[in-house]
């Protein structure tokens, strides 16, 4: 019963500013009237319960309601059509929550698990721009601030550094980020549009 | 409990036995401290040195608050896949070190109460009352609101507390959690020490209002009843001295 995962996450959520459950601890509410949200993953190592799934791609899609913290959020999963039926299988089990670990900080929030999906998935980095893409159902071009307002272009983005962890990346910090492109449609979370909040960082989760 | 507190019924189902688990132990601690509470009815300090002190005090409180911890444990075992009883066991000694750390004050406390009341009874039932009502007055307090948001819809501070690493993440997890606990009972416990340690019946009815304030559906509105409730028994006892502990 052990699972370690490391890769880059990049996230995309339906905030017009930036999202305020991260820095508040989920205790702020989103900017619209529910939070749409697609964390996802790509693995560049990985392995659960002795099956490699480097080189996946993993998206949680979330519908929750403004306030975060209220918790009964529907949430869906989207994996990379390219991951065997055991592959997916022990994603699930992972992002879902199930093994616990880092990924169980989705379990308490979670009102109803509404479905798994499996598209072809790619992620690439461009400059500053991250493109991911699974199937129909996400389109996201998220670019690290930078080279607008009072940030120069060759800097760093700015980082949100949280006491202990943000909780989907179990990261220390997180860059600020937006949206070029976003565009999510699946069981019912549909959003999208350009400018709106986006975070990256490295992630390594193990357990 | 609000309904957001678990949403899901099939994950009640899963953290159950290990909310059992934790209540069980405070069961036990119940069981404990009655029997050390058997002909020991004195006030104060009870006649014993602090590290006594200290373990019993500690022992009450493990009696008081796990059962009110036991869901906060349940569901932060779902985030445990190896060595689940010692992480648990670890995160619930993090919660009992928090409420230990106060033992050298009560004991302090309860020791200047017995000091002060041989000589000056007036004084004594004077700053008795007085305590009483300023725990009254506590229960109204925005801080006290706050913590009691923590203590029963604790989902926020869960999915941190899910995602600390290293070796002692446990014990944080429990010394975080146990802090927030502080907040909302200090006050309550203090009501414990005036009115005498080892008072079992006192105690039941402390415990008992900890639990109202966590699980009935209107905790603020419940606070301020306890608080008002405390308040009274604070002022009562200015004219009725057997109600605390220094005469």
């Amino acid at each position: 019963m052990s699972w370690k995962l490391t890769g880059r996450y990049v996230e995309n959520c339906s905030c017009t500013a930036v999202c305020p459950c991260t820095w508040s601890g989920l205790a702020v509410a989103a900017t619209n009237e529910r939070c749409y949200g697609a964390l996802t993953y790509h693995i560049d190592e990985g392995e659960i319960e002795g099956v490699d799934v480097s080189g996946i791609h993993v998206a949680v899609l979330t519908d929750s309601p403004a306030l975060m913290l209220k918790g009964n959020w529907r949430v869906a999963l989207v994996i990379d059509a390219k991951a065997s039926d055991e592959q997916a299988h022990k994603l699930e089990m992972v992002f879902w929550g199930d093994l616990g670990g880092p990924a169980a900080w989705l379990v308490p929030l979670t009102g109803e698990r509404v479905g798994v999906l499996r598209v072809p998935a790619t992620y690439e980095v461009v400059g500053r721009e991250h493109r991911v893409r699974f199937g129909d159902v996400i389109d996201l071009v998220i670019a690290d601030e930078g080279g607008r307002g009072i940030i120069p272009e060759g800097a760093e983005p700015p980082r949100l550094v949280f006491a202990d962890v943000h909780p989907p990346s179990g990261a220390k910090s997180i860059a600020l980020a937006h949206a070029e492109k976003a565009r999510v449609s699946a069981f019912a979370i549909e959003y999208g549009g350009s400018g709106i909040n986006g975070f990256t960082t490295p992630f390594s989760w193990s357990v | 409990m609000s309904s957001a507190f678990v949403a899901d019924r099939k994950l009640w189902f899963q953290i159950a036995p290990y909310a059992a688990a934790v209540a069980g132990a405070g069961a036990l601690a119940w069981a404990g401290t009655i029997w050390i509470a058997r002909g020991r009815g004195m006030p104060g300090t009870m006649g014993v040195d602090l590290p006594t002190f200290a373990g019993i005090w500690t022992l009450m409180m493990a009696a008081m608050m796990l059962p009110s911890v036991a869901l906060v444990a349940g569901l932060y075992a779902r985030s445990i896949v190896s060595s689940r009883i010692v992480r648990l066991a670890s995160l619930s000694i993090g919660y009992l070190v928090t409420w230990s750390i106060l033992a050298p004050l009560v004991y302090a406390f309860a020791a200047l109460i017995a000091a002060v009341a041989q000589s000056h009874e007036t004084i004594t039932r004077v700053a008795e009352a007085a305590a009483l009502l300023v725990v009254g007055a506590y229960q109204f307090s925005p801080l006290k609101d706050a913590c009691l948001r923590q203590c029963r819809s604790p989902i926020g501070q869960i999915v941190y507390l899910i995602g600390l690493r290293g070796r002692l993440r446990d014990l944080r997890a429990g010394l975080r959690h146990g802090a927030y606990c502080i907040g909302c009972c200090w006050g309550l416990m203090l009501v414990l020490v005036v009115t005498g340690v080892m008072n079992i019946v006192i105690m039941a009815l402390v415990a008992r209002a900890i639990l109202w304030e966590k699980y009935l559906p209107r905790p603020l509105w419940t606070a301020r009843v306890v608080g008002l409730t405390i308040a009274a028994v604070g002022f009562a006892s200015l004219w009725i001295p057997q109600m605390t502990t220094g005469t």
